[in-house]
């Protein structure tokens, strides 16, 4: 009798009904298990990505995770106490196709926010250029990047745009490189002008030492000289470095009589010429 | 010029001078050196000034913890170890203590800051650069100019190495001062394919010597990391 209790209880049907107290408990048991499979996943999620990315970004990410696990569980379980799951399928494939159009953008967004979380082209903070926007990533979300341009503007990038768009980011790199065009005049002399240029940049501590900075005759221009000047800064003070120094040699070169030309044409005139006959 | 002072008080040494005078209430701390004028209100009545030689990686601002001596290149024998002197910018650091809290009020340096690239722009490192010679003894410095490192190089492994630079991280330092020197005391680790461990060690170059009040003793951080892998050559 004791021995055949499984086969007993299995075989019990819920009164009016076709399913058994075995596959109800299944049924139960399918729950239980997506429920706490849920909780255990989303406390290893928000653990795993605290800091990572915005709360309100988290908390969405967790939920959409979460409630997939119990809706899997649903469909697992549901058709253990009969419950015919072609009908909802249907429904829900209809509903899901509609959704689907309607979303395609929504999930774009959403993928391409994960693409750019992993391979992290750019991290908040960093001065970026995505498209024609330029300025610093003040938030990277789950749908769009926030962007501040250097005039204060905020603007929200979709992440499809971020994921297929040419993103240059300035401070990838410790150190960059910049460069000046300086144009003297013929009669200068051009060794004293680049050795005032390298001393005033060599003078400027964040004008890197290494890589040295290259200062050299380019060519012989229309109206002058010119010298070309490339410095390596930190990525993080480059601009400073830039806007400082070019006064700078400026003030330097002039100290020394080196002055920068004006456009300039000399003329000639023939003394005798049939346009021009001599009085 | 190094100590703690009470104040108001004023001192001047070397073209640096430093004074904390009284005004409506508050104190005035005031620093002039190298043409540039610092000033600072101080509420507290009862504190303490400290003026010592910090960690050279402050100024102009602080865009690296790491410091690189470079030198002229010196040839080390295998399983050998040699100790060399070499000099470091002093950067001087004013704190206030009150009780048991110590606030940073001013770093300033008379010397020219250079920064550098240690290894590439896309695997390197920005460093607070110095160059300076080799030297066998102690050699004698302007104390609110050059610091003396002492640094051990110890070459354990099996082939000749050529050393013309090391790399060292601020948060590491160890400063000590007396009236005559300031000191560092460093050991360099030569290890394989070009890499090496620098390290400081928490000992006076000369017995005697006064344990200098660390910028990162003031930010309250516990310090984890004690050496530096120089993973791109020195």
């Amino acid at each position: 009798m004791i021995e055949n209790l499984p086969s007993v209880i299995s075989s019990w049907n819920i009164s009016g009904t076709g399913v058994t107290v075995y596959e109800l408990l299944l049924f139960i048991l399918i729950i239980v298990v997506s429920f706490v499979l849920g909780q255990i996943i989303s406390k290893k999620l928000r653990k795993d990505i605290s800091g990572k990315i915005p709360v309100n970004d988290r908390e969405l990410l967790i939920k959409i995770v979460y409630f997939t696990i119990l809706i899997v569980g649903l469909i697992i379980a549901l058709p253990y106490i009969d419950v015919d799951l072609s009908g909802i399928l249907f429904a829900g494939g209809i509903i899901g196709i509609i959704i689907g159009f309607a979303g395609q953008n929504l999930f774009s967004n959403f993928i391409s926010g994960i693409v750019i979380f992993i391979e992290r082209p750019i991290k908040i903070g960093d001065n970026v250029g995505v498209g024609d926007v330029l300025g610093t990533v003040e938030d990277i979300r789950i749908l769009s990047t926030i962007i501040k341009t250097y005039d204060g503007i905020y603007t929200r990038i979709p992440n499809l745009t971020i994921f297929s768009s040419n993103i240059t980011n300035y401070v990838a790199n410790v150190a960059r490189r910049f460069e000046y065009t300086i144009e003297i005049r013929y009669r200068d002399d051009a060794e004293l002008a680049m050795s005032v240029i390298r001393g005033v940049v060599e003078s400027h501590p964040f004008a890197l030492k290494h890589p040295a900075p290259l200062v050299f005759v380019e060519s012989l221009g229309q109206n002058g000289v010119v010298i070309v000047v490339k410095i390596w800064a930190p990525s993080s003070v480059w601009w400073n470095v830039r806007t400082e120094l070019l006064q700078t040699i400026k003030l330097a070169v002039e100290a020394e009589g080196i002055e920068i030309p004006f456009p300039q044409r000399t003329v000639w005139f023939p003394e005798k010429n049939q346009f021009f006959p001599e009085k | 010029m190094y100590g703690h002072y009470s104040y108001p008080f004023s001192i001047e040494s070397s073209g640096i001078k430093i004074e904390v005078t009284e005004e409506n209430g508050l104190y005035l701390y005031r620093r002039e050196c190298c043409g540039e004028v610092s000033e600072n209100y101080i509420q507290p009545k009862n504190g303490e000034i400290i003026i010592n030689p910090v960690e050279p990686v402050n100024l102009p601002s602080s865009v690296t913890s790491l410091l690189q001596v470079k030198f002229q290149n010196l040839v080390i024998e295998p399983q050998s170890v040699i100790l060399i002197y070499l000099t470091f910018p002093i950067e001087i650091g004013v704190f206030l203590q009150i009780g048991k809290n110590t606030e940073i009020i001013d770093v300033f340096s008379v010397n020219r800051q250079k920064y550098s690239l240690y290894g590439s722009p896309t695997k390197g490192t920005i460093v607070s650069y110095h160059e300076s010679d080799i030297y066998r003894t102690i050699p004698e410095t302007d104390i609110y100019k050059d610091g003396v490192l002492s640094l051990t190089l110890i070459n354990s492994g099996k082939e000749i190495a050529n050393v013309s630079s090391a790399v060292f991280d601020g948060w590491a330092m160890k400063l000590y001062y007396n009236d005559n020197c300031v000191s560092m005391v460093s050991e360099m680790n030569l290890l394989h394919n070009r890499t090496a461990e620098t390290a400081f060690l928490n000992i006076p170059l000369i017995t005697g010597m006064s344990k200098s009040y660390e910028i990162y003793m003031s930010r309250k951080i516990p310090v984890m990391k004690k050496s530096f892998i120089m993973e791109l050559g020195y």
